[in-house]
């Protein structure tokens, strides 16, 4: 860019900056000449909103804010005839006309949210959202040729992509040149004067402070233990590696395991308000659902399931805290955070909502920063709360019962939506025999090893529970039965591959596995007999293989 | 001052973001001379004491709107040969026709691109010379 240019392109950015700074107040004024209009019934707000719109509309685009341009355009063609006529738009226009102001105060906070990340690099907030087939990538520093390729081969059968480099020299430059997503760090190196914690240590404390970092050793002591922690460590895993514990920590590091996003079901009668406050929740990726009227709000819980219920305290009927009360009443809701958003300053409202059955207060006006932080603390601590009852404490996968009631959910939905439905009966072969040679610990870790590598690469809308002892159960929505039979039988070869380690002694293992198809089986009880008579089958065919049950009514 | 080519033009709206992005793209992007007024009112005596080539005009203003400060700048004979050119938000061709049977000699749209405007101006400011 010639030197003139780049003079311009600055100058025209400055003048950006300064509009963007002006956008949020005139986004407040459009909102407040609707309010005006709306519940003011003061015909002059409307010709006032008119007037900014078309302000906005003639001068965002200029200033490289196309879509706030458009939007602001769009609601000027819903008022002009209004204006033409001296009309007053009616129901459905005001409907028109308030989705678009919706939009319009989305894309602007937004944009006022994007601009200012842009300036500091945050860390995304965990809102429970992840990319579900992204495969982390790891940095292994290790001068052991051996031990690094086996690692690898380990790390790569459970979706991760490993770089190995072989002396703490090569770190600082391999560190710089590709972004990791962990280190896996030996600590000694005898051949060289750096070990790894050095070599760490190297790389600055804005580095090594900001990834992962795994320590390998065969030292048990607490000097190593101190030097690894010293040096950015948050994890130290001993030789002979357990693979287990390695991979469990990595996937704690990394948060490598999809998630549903947290869903947040916000309970409001003021709809700018509610919107405003739901579209912060959803620019960091939460699923928000919105109840404008109180008679709703059971029905709303029943069917969307948030993890997290934000309330305005004054309500129309009841008010916020009478609201959480009723709420309460239901079991199961019993546990469910209910925040309230509220303009009430006074301590004593504010305990007697609490002691109501509340979980918390944020004053209006609200900070997007804090809602989003307290957001996501309560609804991540429901979830982990709700996953103790609903989960296996040794595998972490579903539990017997909530696989069952997945897989009516699941049944449901694919009856409403027309689609098949594929379910999974699979069980570990030789597994008695594994816990007799090599001890139950090991037989734990077996399962542990399964259900890991089931969830690492099966699909995130895919349901995988742990039935009985060595039996787990898969469910597929949207899926034939030729998609699903090739998934299961890639899944088993790939299995049957994986070298696991216990100690000193490693072993493989395989399983077998029945699988039922929806519309062949109606129901879910058809579902699971015909798979687990397929599994017996298979079994008895030799195990190591996935086995269909024929269609009933061909 | 009718020179052969465009060097100094008059701006005028209301709106302070819409000064600025003028400005910025007519004498940093155009590299014309520009002086801007922001109101109708206030028009005429800028017109007559900076002898602009060009008068730009935005059409939807309080208190004076473009064609009425038109207008009163085509009946002062000092500055009535000043060719003037509206902006306006996106027009219709029969609009553009009913604006140019006021006096003006061309009608450009908002939002428009400040890369862009000056270039929009020149080829304006030609087809009137020329025409």
């Amino acid at each position: 860019m010639t030197d003139k240019r780049s003079q311009l392109a600055e100058r025209l950015e400055k003048l950006r900056q300064s509009y963007m700074q002006n956008l949020p107040g005139r986004l407040e004024e459009l909102l407040l000449c609707w309010q005006h209009f709306q519940y003011g019934h003061d015909p002059l707000a409307l010709k006032q909103l008119y007037g900014i719109a078309h302000s906005l509309a003639g001068s965002a685009p200029s200033f490289g804010f196309i879509e706030i341009g458009s939007l602001a355009r769009d609601i000027e063609s819903l008022i002009r005839p209004f204006q033409d006529t001296h009309t007053l738009p009616q129901q459905d226009a005001r409907y028109q006309i308030l989705e678009k102001l919706k939009l319009l105060q989305r894309q602007v906070i937004q944009m006022s949210e994007a601009d200012s990340k842009a300036e500091v690099d945050l860390l995304p907030f965990d809102s429970g959202m992840q990319s579900a087939h992204y495969s982390p990538l790891i940095c292994l520093l290790e001068d052991d040729v051996e031990l690094a390729q086996k690692l690898a081969l380990q790390l790569e059968a459970f979706n991760y992509r490993v770089h190995t480099i072989f002396s703490p020299d090569e770190l600082k430059t391999t560190v710089t040149q590709q972004k990791f997503d962990a280190l896996l760090v030996d600590i000694h190196f005898p051949l060289n004067q750096m070990n790894g914690p050095d070599a760490v240590l190297s790389l600055g404390e804005e580095v090594y402070q900001s990834i992962p970092i795994v320590y390998i050793s065969e030292h048990d002591d607490i000097d190593s233990r101190l030097k690894a922690l010293r040096a950015g460590g948050n994890a130290y895993v001993t030789k002979p590696i357990d693979q287990e514990e390695l991979i469990s920590w990595l996937d704690m590091l990394i948060h490598t395991l999809p998630e549903e996003a947290y869903r947040v079901l916000v309970v409001d009668d003021d709809e700018i308000f509610a919107y405003t406050t739901g579209s912060i929740l959803e620019a960091r990726h939460m699923k928000v659902e919105y109840c404008l009227d109180v008679n709703d709000v059971l029905n709303r819980l029943r069917s969307f399931a948030p993890d997290l219920v934000l309330m305005d305290i004054h309500m129309p009927v009841c008010m916020g805290s009478e609201l959480t009360a009723i709420i309460r009443q239901l079991s199961a809701f019993v546990t469910l955070p209910i925040i309230y958003l509220s303009s009430e300053v006074s301590a004593d409202r504010q305990l007697e909502a609490l002691l109501k059955g509340g979980d918390g207060f944020l004053l209006k006006p609200v900070v997007p920063d804090n809602l989003v932080r307290v957001a996501t603390y309560q609804a991540k601590r429901y979830r982990q709360l709700c996953d103790l009852v609903v989960k296996d404490g040794l595998t972490g996968l579903l539990n017997h019962r909530r696989i069952k009631e997945q897989l009516d959910i699941e049944l449901e939905r694919a009856k409403r939506e027309g689609h098949e439905l594929s379910f999974a009966m699979l069980d570990m072969d030789h597994f008695k025999h594994v816990n007799d040679t090599y001890g139950h610990a090991v037989g734990d870790q077996a399962l542990r090893t399964l259900a890991r590598f089931l969830k690492q690469h099966l699909r995130c809308t895919d349901h995988i529970g742990r039935y009985g002892g060595e039996e787990f159960v898969v469910i597929l929505p949207a899926t034939s039965a030729d998609e699903a039979m090739s998934i299961l039988q890639r899944l088993s070869q790939h299995f049957s591959a994986l070298v696991l380690q216990a100690k000193e002694c490693s072993f493989q293992l395989t399983f077998s596995g029945g699988v039922a198809v929806y519309p062949q089986f109606n129901t879910a009880d058809q579902l699971i007999h015909a798979a687990d008579t397929v599994l017996y089958e298979a079994k008895s065919q030799g195990r190591n293989r996935v086995i269909l049950a024929e269609n009933p009514n061909p | 001052m009718n020179s052969a080519s465009l060097k100094r033009i008059l701006y005028v709206d209301d709106e302070r973001d819409i000064l600025d992005i003028v400005d910025f793209s007519l004498s940093q992007v155009g590299e014309y001379q520009v002086q801007l007024c922001c109101s109708g009112r206030e028009a005429l005596n800028l017109a007559l004491e900076y002898r602009p080539d060009l008068i730009l005009l935005d059409v939807m203003m309080p208190d004076m709107d473009g064609p009425e400060t038109l207008k009163v700048l085509q009946s002062h004979p000092e500055i009535s040969q000043c060719p003037i050119v509206f902006i306006t938000a996106k027009v219709q061709k029969d609009e553009v026709e009913a604006y140019k049977r006021l006096g003006a000699v061309g009608v450009i749209s908002k939002p428009f691109d400040p890369m862009l405007l000056p270039q929009q101006v020149e080829d304006i400011w030609n087809q009137w010379h020329d025409g």
